[in-house]
């Protein structure tokens, strides 16, 4: 960590193939422990997100309360986040998580009530008029129909989660951070764990988004017949 | 000591307070700041004209829809530590440019994207209304889409600039600059006697991040011309 | 004849997209001063052969002049500052004052400012709405008023063509009568030659001093003045087009000529119940209409004629059916056939009578 260039020793190559084949059995577990991060950071983001969504739809007013809030979250910087709670979790699970999970509020509950808004009224009357309950109006009709749109929400947060779960490494929780981490402070620089640590973050993010389009697709058979 | 005394006397230490000393926290401001401007500026004089031109033309629409996914996939701590990591091989000062020029290029995708979809709502009657009274090209571009526009490229540079004061930080992690990084992260190497720094650096870089925030947001509403201001107001209180 | 202020010649418009042309080898004249409305179902080419002449949109091949010169000679945007041009959506700038908007050509053509103030004053007094309104925003407009103002900003720079593509259709059937009457009084005062685009037969009829009718790949079927149109369609498409009620439509056109007018049942007040009583028998009438010199005072049937009173001195119960003599036969038509009497009084000026009309006074005429 020089702000002067790195002269120490002899420059290493950009990318060493046998490196990855080295440490495959790393490379899987960092993959793992990313996942684990982004899976439990946008689920439970999710969760908390749709009971704040029918908070905000119930009451109206509490929309923009509830939006305001999740502006701030998402304002405030990862490190910032972490330099507040270290000091109560330690450098731990908890401590890289819930900055990640607040980071997924504000899209999330946003593109629910904007998903369950866009229901054509019409559709929503005629389930009413059926006899449904409000209840089951939102489960059977509202929900369904908001799929779209809720998943380009949980899109985003997962695609943006996954890079963020790279800093995170820092804390010492792993994921594919730590290799980045690793690279750089091994003199004189390593770069292959780095390239690593970055394209593998990219990769994951890209597969990521197509499983969650793909499982959208799923779930909304309708979507496809007819426009196409 | 508690967390709370640890952070007083951090802030109590000598040169805290200097405007020309690293340790100093407005001199950390100072360089954060600079840091996050050249960096939005850059990535304005670049994505902001090209989207816009682009938009005006209807090419490229792909390219407003890919640059955020992109933007989105690619870890904003990768993007800083390649920067650094080929700054450093091209032995070029790893303080300043390497990390600044991480943060243009993360601040590109939302601009670009923001600026193309700004030009692109404009209403179609409105350009062909002033292209049929005789605007050229670029009156039309300048004059029109660019003010109605406006707005919507002020809120990508809000999501930009937001973006970048809070990713600076991370900066500190690979290089001497990183701004209000700089005491979060050296805090942390200190393990439990350093949670002075950190709370320090973590409290004055989400100040500031929301500080931008609200400053762009002002920035925003003053940007939406005035007929379309009445026109929202009067749409609300049709509702 | 002078040259023609808008000359298309043999013009065709051929879309990437499609293969039927847009315009088939149109040829057409429109004179200096006069308002050519060009109608047809959608996909006609109307709307393709209007945004050719201000250059939004390029011939194929063929030529078109305005006021004698080759419009690809000129570059689109001066070509485009001289012609003014009135869309369905308006495209009135939001950011803009009314103001603002209306000023836009004289902007760019480097008015001052005095000159751009005195202008969209006179414009929008012109247009009917009030100068002060100048300050407003769009937003802040009626559909109507919004029109308006795009009236104005087409008209600003005083060119000598209007373009119009279907400019009323946005607007509710009261307020586009009334910007249509507004349209033709305006057209009085300035004397602009206006192509007009629409596909509402009755707009077309009523705005056009002639009428061309367009079907589908750009063809033209027939151009004519809306009475000749009415008269004698050319082909069973165009008469399917001017609807079943083409009679109808064509009485709407006509108007009433004085010498087909009957004097009718008239007596003149103060005159005796026995004159009265005489010009009823004649007429086979039981009602005569009273008039004072050349005025119409009203009516009075037979049972209220009272002997040693001259006609006058009862009361005289109103005319019920009459039209002014500026009307047109649509409207006598109408009259006649809601009227007991089966006829309606024709007034001139000043409520002077002038005769009655009746279905065979109105069969005659449109037999002459």
């Amino acid at each position: 960590m020089s702000g002067q260039p790195d002269t120490v020793g002899e420059q290493r190559p950009l990318f060493e193939w046998d490196w990855v084949g080295r440490n495959m059995d790393r490379i899987g577990e960092r993959v793992v422990e990313h996942l684990e991060l982004t899976g439990v950071a946008v689920a439970s983001g999710v969760l908390i997100a749709l009971a704040l969504a029918m908070v905000s739809l119930r009451w109206r007013r509490l929309h923009a309360v509830i939006l305001g809030i999740g502006g701030v979250l998402y304002a405030i910087p990862a490190l910032a986040a972490f330099a507040f709670l270290v000091p109560i979790f330690g450098l731990s699970f908890p401590t890289a998580v819930i900055p990640l999970i607040s980071y997924t509020i504000l899209i999330l509950v946003r593109n629910i009530v904007t998903g369950i808004d866009q229901v054509p009224g019409d559709v929503r009357e005629a389930a009413r008029g059926m006899g449904f309950t409000r209840a089951r109006v939102f489960r059977k009709v509202e929900l369904p129909l908001a799929v779209p749109v809720i998943v380009a929400g949980t899109r985003i947060s997962a695609v943006t989660t996954i890079g963020l779960v790279t800093v995170t490494s820092i804390l010492g929780v792993g994921g594919l951070g730590a290799f980045i981490l690793q690279g750089f402070r091994t003199l004189p620089i390593y770069p292959t764990p780095i390239v690593v640590g970055v394209v593998a973050s990219v990769l994951l993010a890209i597969l990521v988004d197509l499983a969650l389009l793909l499982t959208e697709r799923a779930l909304t058979p309708w979507a496809r017949r007819g426009s196409a | 000591m508690s967390i709370f005394d640890q952070l007083v006397s951090w802030l109590r230490e000598p040169n805290r307070w200097s405007f020309s000393h690293p340790d100093g926290l407005p001199y950390r401001v100072i360089e954060h700041l600079q840091v996050s401007v050249t960096g939005l500026v850059l990535a304005v004089l670049i994505a902001v004209p090209l989207a816009v031109v682009l938009a005006h033309h209807r090419k490229g629409a792909f390219l407003a829809s890919a640059a955020v996914n992109i933007g989105r996939a690619i870890p904003s701590f990768g993007l800083i530590i390649i920067f650094w990591l080929a700054a450093s091989r091209a032995n070029i000062d790893t303080t300043f440019w390497p990390l600044t020029l991480a943060m243009t290029a993360l601040a590109l995708p939302p601009l670009f994207t923001n600026s193309y979809t700004g030009v692109q709502i404009v209403d179609p009657a409105t350009v062909e209304a002033s292209r049929g009274v005789g605007f050229t090209e670029m009156q039309i571009l300048r004059r029109v889409e660019i003010p109605l526009a406006l707005p919507v490229i002020l809120a990508g540079a809000r999501i930009a600039f937001v973006q970048i004061v809070a990713t600076v930080a991370i900066g500190a992690i690979v290089s001497d600059g990183g701004g209000l990084g700089r005491p979060i992260v050296d805090g942390f190497a200190q393990g439990a006697t350093g949670y002075g720094a950190v709370l320090a650096g973590g409290i004055a870089v989400a100040f500031l991040a929301l500080l931008s925030e609200a400053l762009f947001t002002v920035l925003e509403r003053a940007a939406v011309p005035a007929g379309i201001r009445r026109m929202s107001a009067t749409a609300i209180a049709r509702r | 004849m002078n040259e023609p202020m808008i000359r298309f010649d043999a013009v065709t418009k051929k879309f990437a997209e499609s293969a039927e042309p847009a315009v088939h080898e149109l040829s057409l004249d429109v004179a200096e001063g006069e308002i050519v409305v060009l109608v047809g179902p959608s996909g006609c080419g109307k709307t393709t052969t209007l945004r050719m002449i201000n250059r939004l949109i390029e011939p194929t091949s063929g030529k078109i002049t305005v006021n004698g010169v080759d419009i690809s000679t000129t570059p689109a945007h001066v070509l485009r500052r001289g012609i003014g041009y009135v869309i369905q959506q308006v495209g009135l700038f939001p950011h803009h004052t009314i103001h603002q908007n209306i000023a836009a050509v004289p902007d760019l053509l480097g008015w001052g400012r005095d000159d751009v103030q005195r202008r969209v004053t006179e414009l929008l007094t012109l247009v009917g709405l009030d100068p002060d309104w100048g300050t407003r925003y769009p937003a802040e407009l009626s559909g109507g008023q919004r029109q308006r103002v795009g009236v104005a900003r087409a008209l600003a720079a005083d060119p000598a063509v209007l373009l119009m593509d279907e400019p009323f259709g946005a607007v509710d059937p009261i307020v586009r009568a009334r910007l249509q009457r507004e349209l033709l009084a305006l057209h009085r005062q300035v004397r602009k030659t206006i192509v007009f685009v629409t596909h509402d037969m009755d707009e077309a009829l009523l705005l056009g001093h002639r009428v061309a009718v367009f079907n589908t790949g750009g063809v033209l079927e027939q151009l004519a003045t809306p009475v000749e149109l009415l008269a004698s369609p050319a082909n069973d498409f165009v008469a399917s087009f001017l609807g079943d009620d083409r009679a109808l439509k064509r009485l709407a056109l006509l108007g009433i000529a004085e010498d087909t007018l009957a004097r009718g049942p008239a007596v003149q007040a103060g005159e005796g119940t026995d004159a009265a009583r005489k010009v009823m028998r004649e007429h086979g009438t039981e009602w005569a209409v009273v008039l004072d010199g050349e005025r119409l005072r009203g009516r009075i049937d037979l049972p209220a004629l009272r002997d040693g009173h001259p006609v006058g001195e009862q009361e005289l119960r109103p005319v019920e059916t009459m039209v002014r003599r500026d009307g047109n036969l649509r409207g006598a038509l109408d009259a006649i056939v809601s009227s007991p009497d089966r006829m309606v009084v024709v007034l001139g000026a000043d409520d002077v009578y002038l005769g009655m009309l009746t279905l065979e006074g109105l069969t005659a005429e449109l037999a002459g």
